[in-house]
């Protein structure tokens, strides 16, 4: 911040001494007057050029964030629903036994909950706790399958609430 | 008989035992205390910053804590002041070589303004006091150097000192029963220091050293002169400085209060509780308490006066010196303005000034420490009562 302060500082210095030398060099007459017209101009510019590109910076990062921000529009839906199926996963990671749980989106819109376990767990039970979870966290029941894996062992519940709606 | 030979073996004992053992303790306890609270690294410190000047002393934490004890003057003042003396002759010598160099210039500028007068050609006129004047300005320039590195150094310095000193006596304010000061102090301490040093030397001087340089500039080329915008640098400067010490001054009176308060209230309950509930050794218990913690209060006098006193010689000397080059640099203007060289005098006023504005900036940020160092260490002293 100081720093730019200083190249600012610095610059009109420069042109200072750079208007002065031409006042020296620069024979009596018109030209001279012409020229302490277009060094005076030149100062006043490159005085008000940080407000400026301040003003200017400001304006193109407002648009930018509105425009591209990750969070907005469309992609705030994504990041919501992203959100809550992490809260339904450590939901499910909550309940004995479960060592790992994702979800998965089928292109119907419905979801597919694949659930590691360390041993053997009652299915069914498990079963309608994440349909609970998905439930409570995403406010639909979108659950369309459940699999539990359990030493390489395969249950999967295919669950009835959707058909049934 | 037997009865009354052990009455009187008694009182002999107390007689005897009593005061030595009152002194003792007094000074022992100081002393274990000062030798459990880790004070070496403040006194190394302190005798780094201190070495270069090698006439005075400032005595450990231990030395003014026992001083002060026995009602003695842990400082020697006389030897400060004859110290600032010589301090002043030397400096008067090595500035004094520079106004010199600066009288030579401004008559030499002189000389051959009226020379080219006589020649009758104003171009040369021109172009002399231009060379005359640059010369100058890089002379001034050099000092002005010197100064401003001086400042930066000096308040780097009394920022390691604080650093050093604020723990030490958060941990004896702790110590002497001032829990909700030293609580309250220790992070608005650290804070204040951090934010007044690094703001001082990132901020305010690097201003007040651009709108000198644009100052000079302007009285080197009188054309296009910039002379409002050093007067910008130099006000955004120095606004932010007294915006910090209002800010400090402010928050440290406030603070202060309710710490000291609410101290004193959460010891008399203690006290009383002791006194109270406490069946048989209560009152002594509440005593022991007491002695500890007056014992404590008075390491932590004698800590914050370490600050105070190394905080006034490190200070002192380089204010001194500032103070000198500005007079100098007054007289210089003065003196010149008479061979009526354009920009001479002029540019010696500004330097004058610029240094002026510098030794301002040392002094509020030296005082705002010194504060630090001596108010908050009073702060708490009312506890005990």
């Amino acid at each position: 911040m100081l720093a730019v302060v200083g190249t600012w500082v610095k610059s009109l210095v420069v042109i200072v001494l750079l208007g002065n030398l031409a006042e020296f060099l620069l024979p009596k007459g018109d030209l001279r007057r012409y020229t302490g017209l277009v060094v005076g101009l030149i100062l006043l510019l490159v005085m008000v050029s940080p407000v400026w590109r301040f003003i200017q910076g400001a304006h193109v990062t407002v648009i930018q964030q509105e425009l591209l921000g990750s969070g907005t529009g469309k992609n705030l839906s994504a990041v919501i629903q992203r959100e809550e199926w992490n809260q339904a996963e450590a939901m499910v990671l909550s309940f004995p036994g479960v060592s790992s749980c994702q979800i998965r989106r089928l292109p119907k819109g419905e979801v597919v909950v694949r659930v590691d376990t360390t041993k053997p767990i009652n299915t069914s039970q498990l079963t309608s706790y994440v349909k609970a979870a998905v439930q409570m966290t995403t406010g639909a029941s979108t659950v369309a399958e459940v699999q539990v894996h359990y030493h390489g062992t395969v249950t999967s519940e295919a669950t009835g609430t959707k058909r049934r709606e | 008989m037997r009865r009354m030979l052990i009455g009187f073996c008694a009182v002999i004992f107390v007689l005897w035992a009593s005061p030595i053992v009152f002194a003792q303790g007094l000074d022992a306890m100081v002393g274990t205390q000062a030798q459990s609270v880790n004070t070496r690294q403040l006194d190394q410190e302190v005798s780094r910053l201190v070495r270069q000047y090698p006439q005075i002393q400032i005595p450990s934490a231990g030395t003014i804590a026992s001083d002060l004890l026995h009602h003695k003057n842990p400082f020697n003042v006389p030897k400060l002041l004859s110290g600032l003396g010589s301090a002043i002759m030397g400096d008067l010598e090595v500035e004094g070589r520079v106004l010199g160099i600066i009288f030579v210039l401004s008559v030499l500028a002189a000389v051959l303004g009226r020379l080219t007068d006589s020649l009758g050609q104003g171009g040369v006129a021109e172009i002399s006091r231009l060379a005359v004047l640059s010369l100058l300005i890089l002379v001034a320039l050099h000092s002005f150097g010197v100064a401003i590195t001086m400042v930066t150094s000096l308040i780097g310095e009394l920022w390691h000192l604080m650093e050093a000193i604020i723990p030490l006596i958060v941990v004896l304010m702790a110590g002497s029963g001032a829990f909700a000061s030293a609580g309250i102090f220790h992070p608005l301490m650290l804070l204040t220091v951090n934010v007044v040093a690094m703001l001082t030397r990132d901020w305010v001087l690097p201003l007040v050293l651009m709108a000198t340089i644009v100052e000079l500039v302007g009285h080197w080329l009188p054309k296009f002169s910039l002379h409002y915008l050093g007067q910008l640098l130099r006000t955004t400067g120095l606004t932010l400085l007294g915006g910090l010490m209002t800010l400090f001054l402010g928050v440290m009176a406030v603070e202060g209060a309710a710490g000291s308060v609410a101290d004193g209230v959460a010891l008399r309950t203690g006290k009383f509780l002791a006194n109270t509930f406490v069946p048989v050794v209560g009152k002594m218990f509440s005593d022991a308490m007491e002695a500890v913690l007056g014992s404590s209060l008075l390491l932590k006098n004698a800590v914050s006066m370490v600050g105070a006193l190394t905080i006034i010689v490190v200070v002192a000397f380089p204010l001194l010196k500032l103070f000198l080059m500005m007079f100098l640099y007054r007289m210089g203007a003065a003196a010149t303005e008479p061979l009526n060289v354009g920009g001479v005098s002029a540019t010696l006023g500004t330097m004058a000034n610029a240094i002026g504005w510098l030794m301002a900036i040392a002094g509020a940020v030296a005082l705002m420490f010194f504060l630090v160092v001596t108010v908050v260490a009073s702060a708490s002293n009312g506890v005990i009562l």
